[in-house]
């Protein structure tokens, strides 16, 4: 398969086929957007309910009001890059694929330019422009996913030789990873491995070559984070020896003081200064002290169905370069969920992670609505549900066909 | 390949779902099963109960005199955290409200924590109300006030043991503050806060606040006019005779109303804590020594009582030997009639006529056990090896053996002559009630009523008298007793134009005999008595150390203002 098999000149019927879907969204299209609707719902009035207190208290009871608004133009903007992400061909963006890195990279050392880099709680990892402040790495997600379907698809099955196909991919990896230790963000890099490790894996890598890259700098990276990383050090005492987690802790309390129905909106009490990043990163454990197990069961419960059915989207894409586009965004989502329910729940030790939707940070709702503009994009037309169901998903799965021979059936 | 990639994706997605379900089972763990624990942590760590401590109640003497009162006031506190930014503010309003020093502000302030600014409450009413202004107003930025309560007593030493105090929390450590502590403390207000991390009050979780209810009033039944006499009396012999301690006690002889009592060593209540301890203790009540010639008047009632006396009869006292033992008196008697034996104080008469009150054991040792149970009952009538209940804490009840451990005729022997017993001051003075009351025992009483706040008014009633002699034979000791301040050991506690009963003692110290306890107990006029008055004084250091010359002449002190004090009209025309 070549690059422009996935591209614009596909075969008239493809076409036809697409035209006719985008008429006609895929149901899961719509169970996906109601999912990722419920979850934004849910994560306007828990920001709105947790930020009110505090902000009401400094800038006096009117301006209660203002981290629902806040939010809501968030949310708005995050829809704006939904649309855009239906609309925006994932060939197209596999064509930009280095541009995009490279605008990655300068973003991230951009963070280190002070005036535009803001430090905030001791790490650099915003960027600061006017009004909009961003945080790069969301976008270096994005960019390097792209990047990493881009090359798969380019060398297709020579992926699975070290120097032509993993080396090239495994170096942007790591530069990428530098840049954020440096930051430092040690979350981000280690969420960033892993989603590359596992696109690369996906795309045919060898997973032999994966467990001798690990062998050789899992216990360099981890020496040096442990090292010289003193909020990394600290978590992982916390993490040990629980009695010093606060926020751990704190965390375990809201939850476990919301029960099964909880505390009643609103009436929480961790927000008040006991839990500092309740309405960011530790936003579930709010939602457990005032909507209880019901609304943290209700979260997850959504993150798996949003789970599934990207995967059963995915699964279905004839082009290599969409079926990991589309794969890195879903594994994005579901490790970001799982990562950040994991922390709140003190399963691992507490790492900067938000809960994708839900959290209170604009740039993690860009990219996160983005791509699931790119997953609904993918759910028309040849990824269509309708015609065929089960019985083609079995039939692909079936296929024992090369990467570079599917785009060309036609 | 593809096929390959896809099936990767799958395990991947499973994987994730696994992942998925296992937190959602960790959520229902923490959420539900952990959650009961985890909710009462959590309520303890957030809510805070603000309690506002009640006002204590006053204790008063009639309505005129305050004893103690708590007076409100005002703590300020400072938390480093909410002060930080206004530390010149804050330091600048209060050295211009309160006056204090603005370095010593400033140091306080910038040494961090929740401080307490003022070393005390701050009771100025015209400063506290500006501090209260100006909180108002926001000038007081991160400062908190708290109302608070400092006890306070006007009559500073006057009846301090009495009174007893309270410390800074309002609890009664002595005295009538620890006695009637449940009625004086009150309730205090009761306010539950919800406080976010930085332990600012954000929300009163159920609107709840039980306002403090102020304690009740106590009103004793001294007469502060007595009282002062009191305490003067025994300044004055404190500075004669140096004993080690000595008590006054001014009893209503008719009703057992205590009217006074003074104790030295004393204390100021107010600054408590620069006295021993042993100054706060009421030794009027706490403690018991051995009465002496003091409780001869009880045996001599006790046998005329039972008709073992004849008035007119004459005993010889010159020896007294019973088995091995001998009793001597201070200075060498002849032939005595009983009157005689007590305004000479004769030990020997007295051991005599104690003998009476039990058949010798060689009659029957059961007859003469039935003797010794008879004086003990009556002993017991009149409080003596019982606390009085008076109204103070800390009652000894003295000491006195039940008949089954007296060693036989020598314990009553003892007894004629007041030993072998311990007594406490108000114990002795309150039996001599049963002369002034024609043979009836009038237990003594300090507390007259409590007042509550709300103006309901609790009379203590006066406990039951109680018959323990007849009329007569109290009328008989009562010529006794004026006896011996007419023409026996006693004269100096004589008093012209009044007629004083009353009975002397100087108790050597069993253990060393240079120590003697002297006391007197007299009351006055002798017919129709109004005020009787107890001195104990512990080693008299001075030159003169006997009852009559060291504890009477207080006593008649205190009689004689304190009768013409009453307007008590004179008796005698000598």
């Amino acid at each position: 398969m070549t690059e422009t098999a996935c591209g614009p000149e596909r075969n008239p019927s493809a076409r036809a086929s697409a035209s006719a879907a985008r008429v006609v969204l895929d149901a899961r299209a719509h169970w996906l957007l109601l999912i990722v609707a419920v979850l934004l719902g849910l994560g306007l009035i828990m920001v709105y309910s947790t930020r009110a207190p505090q902000v009401a208290r400094v800038h006096g009871l009117g301006a209660s009001w203002d981290p629902l608004v806040e939010q809501g133009v968030k949310i708005l903007i995050g829809l704006a890059f939904l649309a855009a992400g239906i609309l925006v061909r994932p060939s197209w963006l596999l064509q930009w694929h280095k541009p995009l890195m490279v605008a990655a990279v300068v973003l991230l050392l951009l963070v280190c330019v002070p005036g535009i880099g803001a430090k905030i709680n001791g790490a650099r990892r915003w960027l600061v422009f006017g009004p909009l402040v961003f945080q790069p790495v969301e976008f270096a997600r994005i960019a390097l996913i792209v990047f990493i379907a881009a090359r798969v698809s380019k060398v297709g099955p020579r992926i699975r030789e070290f120097q032509v196909g993993l080396l090239p991919v495994a170096a942007v990896l790591a530069t990428l990873m530098v840049l954020l230790l440096l930051q430092p963000d040690f979350g981000s890099t280690v969420f960033v491995l892993g989603l590359g490790t596992l696109l690369l894996i996906l795309g045919g890598a060898r997973v032999r070559h994966f467990l001798i890259m690990a062998a050789v700098g899992l216990p360099v990276c981890l020496a040096y984070a442990v090292t010289s990383l003193s909020h990394v050090q600290d978590r992982f005492r916390q993490f040990i020896d629980p009695a010093l987690g606060e926020q751990a802790k704190q965390s375990l309390l809201a939850l476990g003081s919301g029960g099964l129905t909880g505390a009643d909106f609103g009436a929480g009490m961790a927000k008040l200064g006991y839990l500092p990043m309740i309405s960011s990163d530790f936003i579930l454990a709010g939602i457990g002290e005032e909507l209880g197990f019901v609304g943290t069961s209700l979260v997850v419960l959504l993150f798996l169905l949003f789970t599934v059915l990207a995967t059963s989207i995915v699964v279905m894409q004839r082009c290599p370069g969409h079926f990991l586009i589309g794969a890195g965004v879903t594994l994005s989502i579901a490790l970001q969920a799982v990562i950040n329910v994991a922390v709140v729940t003190a399963a691992v030790p507490t790492k900067g992670i938000a809960l994708p939707f839900v959290s209170s940070g604009g740039s993690s709702l860009v990219s996160s609505l983005f791509g699931v503009g790119l997953l609904i994009g993918m759910a028309r037309g040849e990824g269509g549900w309708e015609a065929g169901g089960w019985a083609r998903l079995r039939a692909l799965l079936a296929d024992d066909g090369e990467l570079a021979q599917e785009g060309s059936h036609g | 390949m593809m096929r390959e990639s896809r099936r990767r994706l799958l395990f991947f997605a499973a994987a994730l779902t696994l992942c998925f379900i296992a937190l959602e089972l960790r959520l229902f763990h923490l959420q539900v099963i952990q959650s009961p624990g985890v909710e009462e942590a959590v309520a303890g760590m957030h809510r805070q109960a603000e309690t506002e401590l009640a006002g204590r109640g006053r204790i008063m003497v009639g309505d005129e005199y305050v004893l103690a009162e708590s007076i409100s006031a005002v703590e300020i506190y400072a938390n480093s955290s909410w002060t930080e930014q206004h530390r010149e503010q804050i330091t600048r309003e209060l050295e211009e409200t309160l006056g204090v020093s603005g370095g010593e502000v400033r140091a306080l302030l910038e040494r961090g924590g929740y401080r307490k600014i003022l070393r005390q409450p701050l009771r100025d009413a015209l400063k506290v109300d500006a501090l209260w202004r100006k909180k108002r107003e926001k000038k007081l930025p991160g400062l908190e006030l708290e109302r608070t309560w400092v006890r306070s007593y006007p009559e500073g030493r006057l009846a301090a043991n009495v009174v007893g105090y309270a410390d800074g929390a309002g609890h009664g450590h002595a005295g009538v503050e620890l006695f009637c502590d449940d009625v004086l403390k009150g309730t205090a207000g009761r306010q539950v806060l919800e406080r976010d991390a930085a332990l600012r009050p954000m929300f009163d979780v159920d609107c709840r606040f039980e306002p403090p209810a102020p304690g009740c009033d106590v009103y004793l039944t001294l007469d502060m006019v007595l009282q002062y006499y009191a305490e003067e009396a025994l300044d004055q012999l404190m500075e004669e005779h140096r004993p080690e301690w000595a008590t006054a006690i001014v009893l209503d002889p008719r009703t057992g109303d205590v009217l006074a009592l003074a104790v030295r060593p004393t204390f100021d209540p107010a600054h408590y804590g620069n006295y021993d301890l042993s100054a706060h203790v009421n030794r009027a009540v706490s403690f018991h020594y051995t009465p002496g010639s003091t409780f001869k008047p009880f045996m001599m009632a006790a046998a005329i009582e039972r008709n073992l006396v004849q008035f007119s009869e004459i005993i010889d006292c010159t020896t007294f030997q019973l088995g091995r033992r001998s009793v001597r008196d201070s200075h060498q008697n002849g032939l005595l009639t009983p009157r005689e034996v007590m305004i000479k104080s004769s030990n020997i008469g007295m051991a005599k006529l104690a003998l009476r009150l039990a058949p010798d054991e060689a009659v029957s040792p059961e007859r003469q056990l039935d003797g010794f149970r008879g004086v003990h009952t009556t002993l017991t009538n009149l409080g003596f090896g019982c606390r009085t209940g008076v109204g103070l804490p800390a009652e000894t009840s003295g000491m006195l053996a039940s008949p089954a451990n007296w060693s036989r005729a020598y314990t009553l022997v003892s007894l004629g002559f007041g030993h072998e017993i311990a007594v406490s001051p108000l114990q002795l003075a309150s039996a001599y009630t049963v002369f002034t009351n024609d043979g009836m025992y009038r237990p003594p009483r300090i507390v007259a009523r409590i007042v509550a706040p709300d103006g309901t008014v609790q009379v203590q009633e006066r406990p039951a008298a109680r018959r323990v002699f007849s009329e007569a034979t109290a009328e008989a000791v009562r010529e006794m007793l004026i006896g011996v301040v007419d023409e026996g050991t006693g004269k100096s506690a004589a008093i012209q134009c009044r007629s004083v009963a009353g009975k002397t003692s100087t108790a050597q110290w069993e253990e060393d005999p240079s120590k003697y306890t002297s006391s007197f107990v007299g009351f006055a006029p002798a017919h129709e008595p109004r005020l009787l008055v107890a001195i104990v004084v512990d080693q008299p250091r001075g030159a003169l150390h006997s009852g009559g010359m060291v504890a009477a002449p207080a006593a008649r002190d205190i009689l004689e203002r304190g009768l013409a004090y009453l307007r008590v009209e004179l008796d005698r025309t000598y």
